[in-house]
């Protein structure tokens, strides 16, 4: 870390965590206020807390550019709020220039652990911010005050002093505990709704414990959240300290966080003893140790520590199977079902708790969703709003990370090319504000997030037109169904839109979003309904590590499926009656509907032997259905199924419906299928077995 | 013209033609290789296997080493007598099946023979330089091309 000293680096972690907590939360004020075109009170005061806080911290981190740009907003909203109270009209050039100063907080965050971080300038946002301040003041200008009202319930200029934050509350006095012991006796008040009071206490003894002798406090037991912080917001923090350097640490108190007042109730010159001072120092060293207990059930652990456990107990898993497969093979039973299992069962449970570790909501993505939304709209003069229909749902950081991307994009490919402009949408009987729902849900190991738009809907015409320009028919194109014609706004490059936008056009396009997701054992899919509007569905599962699965051996290849997409296993020798052939494909009556039934031998050309008693595994995806026959069942197990190396090539995948690898017990390679994409390879298929000859050709090399 | 000179290249010999591939990129050596099949991998290669944890693409040298033909006989116990050499060049890491024990060769011991303008690269391997070590013609494989050409489905 080349920019900060040694002790802003040790404060480095928690000055971002809570530097992007209250970036998050001005975000969520500036989309809701510009949503409804004004601040309220609450909104104005609560942007004015952001900025002081982010500026004290800043202060203390040494980030002086970033602090005095939060000082100068801060200043901004302290005038609005003493002298307008509210805002019912705000100018878009404040919300612009509030979101400049939150995009740049946010580029600082980013990069301030890099280590050639070096701070930007914020001239002109404090430029901008300066104007805007001497606007607000010049009656001759003030045409912010002509849109902002002064009701009745706003004060007079001068009297909208902020109050202090506990002016309601009841001052009782020095506490019992605390009376007539030596030193300084201060009485602390917080901002009212900072939160966790009593963290913030402690992290104030902390801040003044290596200037004094002897610290105090009332409530004592900051940990115990629920008393210690209802006290805290009741009668304030009570500190008694013993120091050399009073005034020191008063400054120091009074320019905590959220400290909005410092009273001192008793003050005592005397030094204190010796004696008092050891007695003194253990008090706060039983304190620090009480203090390391609270922080040790909450503390920030690095990423890339998470990820480094997972890959670990990944590869404890697969060595565990390794062993358990050698000693089955040695006969030692005992051994097996006794320690090994016994090891066995703890890997499986710290592989879940490394799991459980690494989830975080899903609703984080919301923010961004909204902002690119909002930024997008503004540059197009379109009007859309975000609806959201999700619950509290959690995947693992780095799903949410790539479908963030992926969330992303779409939403901007949904306002350039889905919603119309307002005139267009108005004439064409919709409501001027187009709708973008946002919808999540969760199932059997996957995470299923959708975007749908009432907007055009996908043009079909159009697609085809584009996809004759660059010659992406694989097959008559006739022989397309909409489904496949819509699934070619996926095809590498391909875009109907004319123009290069800074948002699409570019020929940069869903086929990555699409590939992307693919990586990570995803799927990307199309609805869209011509006039009405288009969905798109994003189906990843919840964690990337390891996978339920269920493995089968066809000849001497070895196959796994994710086990969330098996539902029934059949005897084919009961079920021959039901096959029947289709087009030249088999299909099997599978309850009341005939469904594809894939022989894996014959679709991957094995030239196996057929087995003695064949398996038919019935499978579903989130689109498609389909049954499998295997020869062979091995047992259902959680296994790490790594990605297929580089030099299968990008297209492997597609056309053959594997799309990664896993190490079995026994050292041996077991082929990952994508349940979708085997099913949709067996039902395109021609009579004429186009897509077999595309597959078995690549056993010549051919490419 | 220090670091060329200082060059080394891995040889391995072979009953019709011998190959040599620069040390740069090889990773290691290893004797005992258990192999699996993947469908429609084509035929120069011999299947997967597990190296270090990770899946890795073993294609065959001289194309008779191992049984495992993609569409024919398992690959597993045909490999046993064979070498994987683990080959890295960029992105790609691969395995090479050998039947031969190699051997170290610095290039400023082995005579440089002038190729003929229009070699042309036989089968998978693309072919950049050829050396002559006593009576031994060795031709030093482009892994940078190699690999490229080896891409199943780009």
């Amino acid at each position: 870390m080349g920019y900060f000293d040694a002790d802003a680096e040790d404060m480095l972690e928690v000055y971002l965590l809570e530097t992007r907590q209250l970036t998050g939360q001005l975000s969520a004020v500036l989309l809701d206020t510009e949503k409804k075109n004004a601040f309220s009170g609450e909104d104005i005061h609560n942007i004015f807390r952001i900025m002081h806080t982010i500026k004290s911290s800043s202060a203390m981190m040494g980030l002086q550019e970033l602090s005095s740009m939060a000082h100068k907003l801060e200043d901004l909203f302290a005038y609005y709020r003493e002298n307008y109270g509210k805002m019912e009209k705000a100018e878009p050039e404040l919300f612009d220039l509030l979101f400049a100063a939150s995009d740049y907080i946010e580029t600082e965050l980013e990069d301030m652990e890099n280590e050639d971080y070096s701070p930007r300038s914020t001239a002109v946002i404090e430029e901008r911010t300066e104007s805007y301040l001497i606007k607000a003041k010049d009656p001759e200008r003030e045409e912010c005050a002509g849109e902002a009202e002064n009701t009745q319930e706003n004060p007079e200029p001068g009297e909208a002093q902020e109050k202090p934050a506990a002016a309601g509350r009841h001052f009782c006095g020095i506490p019992e505990a605390l009376d007539r012991k030596r030193g300084t006796i201060v009485r602390i008040l917080f901002e009212t709704g900072c939160r966790m009071e009593n963290i913030r206490a402690f992290m104030l003894v902390r801040q003044i414990s290596s200037m004094c002798t002897a610290v105090e406090t009332f409530p004592g037991e900051l940990e115990t959240s629920g008393e210690s912080c209802r006290e805290i917001i009741e009668n304030g923090l009570f500190i008694r300290f013993e120091t050399d350097r009073k005034e020191e640490v008063l400054e120091s108190l009074r320019s905590g966080l959220f400290v909005t007042d410092c009273m001192v109730l008793e003050e005592e010159s005397n030094e204190p003893s010796t004696e008092n001072r050891k007695e003194a120092k253990n008090r706060l060293m039983g304190k620090k140790g009480q203090a390391e207990g609270r922080e040790t059930e909450f503390f920030n652990v690095r990423s890339n520590r998470l990820d480094r456990m997972q890959s670990i107990t990944g590869e404890l898993m697969l060595h565990m199977l390794t062993l358990e497969n050698e000693l089955e093979s040695m006969g030692l039973e005992e051994i097996r079902e006794g320690s090994a299992h016994q090891i066995s069962r703890l890997i499986s449970e710290m592989e879940r708790t490394v799991m459980e570790m690494r989830l975080v909501s899903v609703h984080k993505i919301v923010p961004r969703l909204r902002r690119i939304l909002r930024d997008i709209c503004r540059d197009q003069n379109k009007e859309a709003e975000l609806i959201l229909e999700c619950g509290d749902l959690e995947a693992d950081k780095s799903v949410v990370e790539y479908v963030s991307e992926a969330l992303m994009h779409i939403i901007r490919n949904a306002v350039d090319h889905g919603i119309e402009p307002p005139e267009e949408r108005e004439a064409a009987g919709k409501s001027r504000r187009g709708k973008i729902i946002f919808s999540a849900e969760s199932t059997a190991g996957e995470l299923r997030l959708s975007l749908s738009d009432d907007g055009t809907g996908l043009d079909d015409g159009k697609i085809r037109e584009r996809a004759r320009e660059r010659g992406l028919f694989t097959k008559p194109e006739e022989e397309y169904n909409l489904q496949e014609i819509q699934e070619l706004i996926l095809s590498p490059g391909f875009t109907t839109n004319e123009q290069v936008t800074e948002y699409s056009g570019r020929g940069v396009g869903l086929d990555v979003v699409k590939n992307v997701l693919e990586d990570v054992g995803g799927n990307l899919y199309i609805h869209s309904v011509k006039g009405k509007g288009s969905t798109f569905t994003i189906v990843v599962p919840l964690s990337l590590a390891t996978m339920e699965c269920t493995r089968f051996r066809v000849g001497d290849c070895r196959f796994s499926v994710p086990a969330r997409h098996v539902y029934r296993f059949l005897d084919l020798e009961k079920n021959r009656d039901n096959v029947e052939r289709i087009n030249g494909k088999d299909y099997i009556l599978y309850e009341d509907r005939m469904v594809p039934l894939i022989d894996l031998n014959r679709f991957y050309h094995l030239q196996a032997k057929e087995a003695e008693h064949p398996v038919i595994v019935y499978v579903r995806g989130n689109e498609k259905e389909g049954c499998i026959l295997v020869d062979y069942m091995y047992e259902q197990k959680r296994i790490v199924v790594k990605q297929l190396p580089p030099l299968f090539g990008l297209g492997f995948r597609k056309r053959t419906g594997i799309s990664g690898c896993s190490i079995m017990g026994n050292g041996s390679i077991c082929a990952a299928i994508d349940t979708e994409i085997l099913i949709g390879l067996y039902e395109k298929e021609d009579v004429h077995g186009s897509l077999q000859h595309q597959r078995t050709s690549l056993y010549s090399g051919e490419k | 013209m220090e670091a060329y000179s200082t060059r080394e290249l891995l040889c391995i010999p072979g009953k019709n033609k011998s190959y040599a591939i620069e040390t740069a990129y090889v990773t290691e050596l290893c004797p005992q290789v258990q192999l699996s099949r993947i469908p429609f991998m084509p035929e120069h290669y011999a299947g997967v296997c597990s190296y270090k944890g990770n899946i890795i693409p073993v294609v065959k040298l001289h194309g008779d080493e191992g049984a495992g033909k993609a569409g024919g006989e398992p690959p597993g116990d045909a490999a046993e007598n064979s070498l994987l050499l683990v080959v890295s060049c960029g992105k790609y890491r691969l395995g090479i099946l050998i039947t031969e024990v190699p051997y170290i060769l610095p290039v400023s011991m082995a005579e440089r023979v002038e190729a003929p303008g229009d070699m042309v690269s036989t089968g998978i391997w693309a072919e950049k330089e050829i050396y002559r070590n006593e009576k031994e013609i060795l031709f030093v494989i482009d892994m940078e091309k190699t690999v490229e050409s080896l891409v199943i489905c780009p």
